[in-house]
């Protein structure tokens, strides 16, 4: 009788795309949510991301003052034009009530002020992708 | 150089000129968004150019009925091209929206330029949406 070992691959990874002018919130948030266990792709500007790359994540995290353009307003297109179902967030230093209209009126998920931390944002995240 | 216009006579045409791809793709969204309120016209055109000069090609080939430049375009800048555009016949009244980082030292250039507005970057859409609608009021009332 022979055995034969299966074996398996270990999940790949979810990634997370986050879109922030700043390079050091980027830095964080990789350390961060890398450490979380998850894949993360950075952009400093949305111009260096694709659709393909918007569509396979498994969550966006999206800066609203940007050098270029606002956040809410990248949401809107990312769920409008490139169809990203995802979840989406908005993350910033504004104050959360204008923050939750922008993220309500742009068609994301939720919003997390930076003030909070990233730990916010990693709670935030979680709970979307354990949702069923 | 002339403009031919008159096959075009029931399109609404706008031309936007805007080299980085996402602000385009950004602003091409609301373009659509915009040309779809706009009622008694056949069809929408929307030109894009992403250097000065491509847009000046098109705007000598197409006539626009509302023209979009970002300032910091290769080649010929946006201000620049508004001076052009204002020295040809068809593009004395046109509306022409500037948009733009560096505050008020090019607004102040695209104003005296020949520009019928200005806008800072970044330009939240509901914005651009708002000053498109004004300005489409502006050209109609205009013919």
């Amino acid at each position: 009788m022979s055995v034969t070992a299966i074996t398996r691959r270990p999940p790949r990874p979810r990634k997370i795309l986050a879109i922030d002018d700043s390079k050091t919130v980027l830095a964080s948030l990789r350390r961060a949510l890398e450490q979380a266990g998850f894949a993360v792709q950075t952009a400093c500007d949305p111009s260096e991301i694709s659709a393909q790359d918007a569509q396979t994540a498994a969550a966006v995290v999206v800066d609203v003052q940007m050098e270029h353009v606002f956040g809410d307003d990248v949401v809107a297109f990312l769920r409008d034009v490139w169809k990203v179902s995802a979840p989406i967030y908005l993350f910033s230093s504004l104050p959360i009530e204008d923050l939750n209209q922008r993220a309500r009126s742009a068609g994301a998920n939720g919003a997390v002020c930076k003030s909070d931390g990233i730990d916010a944002l990693l709670t935030q995240l979680n709970i979307a992708l354990q949702a069923p | 150089m002339d403009v031919e216009d008159s096959d075009a006579a029931r399109s609404f045409c706008v031309l936007l000129a805007e080299d980085n791809s996402f602000v385009s793709e950004l602003f091409r969204y609301a373009v659509v968004r915009f040309q779809k309120e706009l009622v008694g016209y056949e069809s929408h055109d929307l030109l894009t150019a992403v250097t000065g000069q491509e847009a000046l090609r098109m705007l000598q080939k197409r006539r626009a009925d509302i023209v979009i430049l970002d300032h910091y375009l290769p080649g010929i800048t946006g201000c620049a091209l508004v001076r052009k555009l204002r020295a040809m016949p068809n593009y004395q009244r046109t509306p022409i929206l500037v948009i733009s980082v560096g505050g008020s030292e090019i607004r102040q250039e695209a104003i005296e330029a020949g520009a019928t507005h200005f806008m800072d970057k970044p330009v939240q859409l509901s914005q651009l949406l708002d000053t498109m609608r004004s300005l489409a009021s502006k050209e109609q009332a205009c013919q």
